[in-house]
């Protein structure tokens, strides 16, 4: 006990002096700028080879940005599942605003040599062919939520049109009062082609309201092409919808996020809120708020993560084992006012 | 085994300079860290912009490509022909040092990119060349419609590189001109903190050196003041200033032990001074004593006689024969104290005595003497 206090005196009356002190101050002064400079020296090397994760596959995610918000989360759930599997996934977005072109961002794919293409069809000409070129390449191509059929694409990933058009067709169906005044139902449409799957949804909506004995012959239902191609057309046909008051529908149904924030707006511009019945598409933000205000009265919703992570997960299987499924399908859902209440 | 030496048994000179060359080394190495942490991130801030460069000229090179590519194919120009081929090599170089790899920072993959377009635009420039060599017009025509187009994918690739490499620069400079403000200070807090310790290190060994020998300065004034009893503490150190204390010390011992000689010396002298004044005065006792002795036998035997005749008046024969020999007795006593006597006056003053004594003790005392009559007048110390 007594060596231990002789020790700890020792000890005491080294670290009393004013020199030990003064080397031990130095010691730390030297080393808190020598620690200092080299986390300055880390944060000055972002871009060092040493601070970033390299993979072994590079694919291409090419979306048209004007047809949905929800490609951030797409572009996140379908990041992580890359990730986990080595391979690295670049958002490539086409804007109106955009030098190049949808095709222009596919040649450009191709000409990077990436392993796989994520490809969100729009109505462009010409992308047919480059899914061909790509393949030709050695690129496979996948599909997503806008399918191009005739092409040699290796899967699509989304909804079935068909189910997809029963789907709406049930909630529009619920939608309806049942007594027997006639109502309108207008389909906006961003793009019209036959074998688009905007017109089959639209067609089997028309088909199962038709059908079905509540709506038969009470309830027509037509289509509306908004045009997408240059800028601010949508918002012009939009309101040419609605200020002919004659032919203003009762029911609307929107099948992409910019058309149906265009009709919130205008539905309140011209104060039709509780008059005419929307149908939205995707839960962006002003969606959102536009369905709890009840100025639109439900919304589809797709998941997103589904959508993410299996086309990542086709370009695998398909470079693994030479074979994918030709289709995938996405769960969505029509959300309310209710459902969001009870998030 | 020698024992290990401290820093209290150094010299003083050796004391003074290991503190120097402490100090020194200390600075030195300080300096040296600072210079090395500044003159790096200076040699960094040099380079901050040299990407920004790189990519600056990658662009020129392309151009130089495209432009000569469409001088040949336009003019058939042999000379653009020439120059594109040394531009194409150059760009392929360049190319060459882009990042392949496949990575989530978008710098890298910009690179990845920019190289295997720039491979496939090389490649088309060639095919186009060589069909316009061989007069295929629609070859060549597709061709460098092709490599147009990589041309335009890698121009805006290499914009969009060069902003995202200047925005990075931009911030790493700011961050390395931060860096260098943060090393003016620490170098500056260094420095101080430097001073202060050599300061700190200068003073406590100096004191270390002066507090002894102001202690012994002290010490020796007092000595000089006359206080011996005085002690400086001492240490076991072997350096200059203990030496000299514990030499100081041992001449404090020195004198005290000779003060204490010599005051003993003194004592004794004293002491022997006053045993002779003493004896002296003994002596002076004894003189006046003998002086005194000398005076009162005349008045004792004067008595006596008197007695004599007082007893011969009264008749008293035997009061005045005692009376008488007691007188003869101390006369003979005073009168040869100091001299020899012969032997008969010895015999006589005997029977006097021994006639005094046989007063005192009835006659118990039987004296006998057998004398040679030739000895009579023989001298003998008197009163033995």
């Amino acid at each position: 006990m007594s060596k231990k206090k002789n020790k700890s005196g020792k000890l005491y009356k080294e670290m009393r002096n004013p020199v030990f002190l003064g080397v031990v101050i130095l010691i730390l002064v030297t080393i808190s700028a020598y620690i200092a400079y080299h986390s300055i020296l880390d944060r000055v090397g972002v871009n060092r080879e040493e601070n970033i994760t390299t993979y072994s596959k590079h694919y291409a995610l090419i979306v048209d940005d004007t047809y949905a918000s929800y490609w951030k989360d797409v572009y996140k759930y379908a990041q992580e599942e890359a990730n986990a599997q080595d391979a690295y996934v670049e958002k490539l977005t086409w804007t109106p605003e955009s030098k190049q072109s949808m095709c222009d961002l596919m040649d450009k794919s191709i000409a990077c040599s990436v392993d796989g293409i994520i490809l969100v069809a729009n109505t462009e000409e010409g992308l047919e062919g480059k899914i061909n070129e790509a393949t030709a390449a050695g690129i496979p191509v996948v599909t997503l939520m806008e399918d191009v059929p005739q092409s040699q694409r290796i899967s699509y990933i989304g909804i079935n049109p068909v189910s997809l058009g029963t789907a709406y067709a049930r909630t529009l169906i619920d939608m309806v009062p049942d007594d027997e005044e006639d109502y309108n139902i207008t389909v906006l449409l961003t793009d019209d082609r036959v074998d688009a799957n905007q017109y089959q949804i639209f067609t089997q909506i028309n088909t199962d309201l038709v059908k079905h004995d509540k709506t038969k012959r009470r309830v027509s239902c037509g289509a509306t092409r908004v045009a997408t191609e240059g800028f601010f057309l949508a918002d012009e046909d939009i309101h040419d919808l609605f200020r002919n008051g004659e032919e203003m529908p009762d029911y609307i149904v929107c099948f992409s996020t910019s058309t149906t924030e265009i009709v919130c707006q205008t539905m309140v511009d011209y104060n039709l809120v509780g008059r005419v019945q929307v149908v939205g598409y995707d839960l962006s933000d002003m969606t959102r708020e536009a369905v709890n205000n009840g100025v639109v009265s439900t919304s589809l919703v797709m998941n997103t993560e589904e959508m993410g992570r299996e086309s990542v997960d086709a370009l695998l299987e398909y470079e693994s084992t030479g074979y994918t499924n030709a289709y995938y399908g996405i769960d969505l859902e029509f959300v309310t006012k209710e459902d969001l209440a009870h998030e | 085994m020698s024992r290990r030496r401290r820093w209290r048994d150094y010299p003083i000179r050796r004391k003074l300079l290991y503190v120097v060359l402490f100090t020194s080394v200390l600075m030195l190495i300080s300096t040296a860290i600072m210079y090395f942490m500044i003159n790096s991130l200076i040699t960094r801030l040099d380079t901050v912009y040299a990407s920004n460069v790189n990519m600056a000229e990658l662009r020129q090179n392309l151009d130089m490509v495209q432009q000569d590519l469409y001088q040949y194919l336009e003019v058939r120009d042999y000379d653009a022909l020439s120059d594109y081929y040394v531009a194409a090599e150059n760009f392929r170089g360049l190319t060459g040092q882009l990042s392949n790899q496949i990575s989530d920072n978008r710098v890298f993959l910009l690179q990845k990119n920019i190289r295997s377009m720039s491979e496939d635009f090389l490649l088309y420039a060639d095919n186009a060349i060589t069909a316009k060599r061989g007069m295929n017009v629609e070859a060549y025509r597709q061709n460098y419609e092709k490599a147009m187009e990589l041309y335009n994918f890698i121009y805006n690739d290499l914009a969009e590189l060069n902003e995202l490499l200047f925005q990075n620069n931009a911030r790493s400079y700011e961050t390395l001109q931060q860096a260098i403000n943060y090393m003016e200070v620490a170098s500056a807090i260094l420095i101080v903190v430097i001073m202060v310790i050599g300061i700190t290190v200068v003073v406590s060994t100096t004191r270390g050196i002066v507090a002894p020998l102001t202690q012994l300065s002290e010490a020796a004034t007092r000595v000089g003041a006359g206080n011996l009893q005085q002690r400086i503490p001492e240490t076991e150190a072997q350096d200059e200033v203990s030496i000299v204390t514990r030499a100081f010390n041992a001449m404090l011992d020195s004198l005290n032990l000779y003060i204490d000689k010599v005051r003993e010396g003194a004592e004794k002298e004293q002491q022997m001074k006053e045993q002779e004044l003493l004896m002296e005065n003994h002596l002076k006792e004894a003189q006046l004593r003998f002086l005194q002795a000398q005076i009162n036998p005349h008045f004792l035997f004067n008595s006596l006689n008197a007695g004599v005749q007082l007893a011969e008046m009264e008749d008293d024969e035997k009061t005045a024969v005692f009376l008488g020999k007691m007188a003869d007795f101390f006369r003979y006593n005073v009168k040869k104290g100091t001299e020899d006597a012969r032997i008969e006056e010895e015999l006589s003053i005997v029977e006097n005595y021994i006639y005094i004594l046989n007063v005192r003790f009835a006659g118990e005392i039987i004296f006998t003497k057998e004398v040679d009559e030739g000895a009579l007048n023989f001298r003998m110390p008197s009163m033995i």
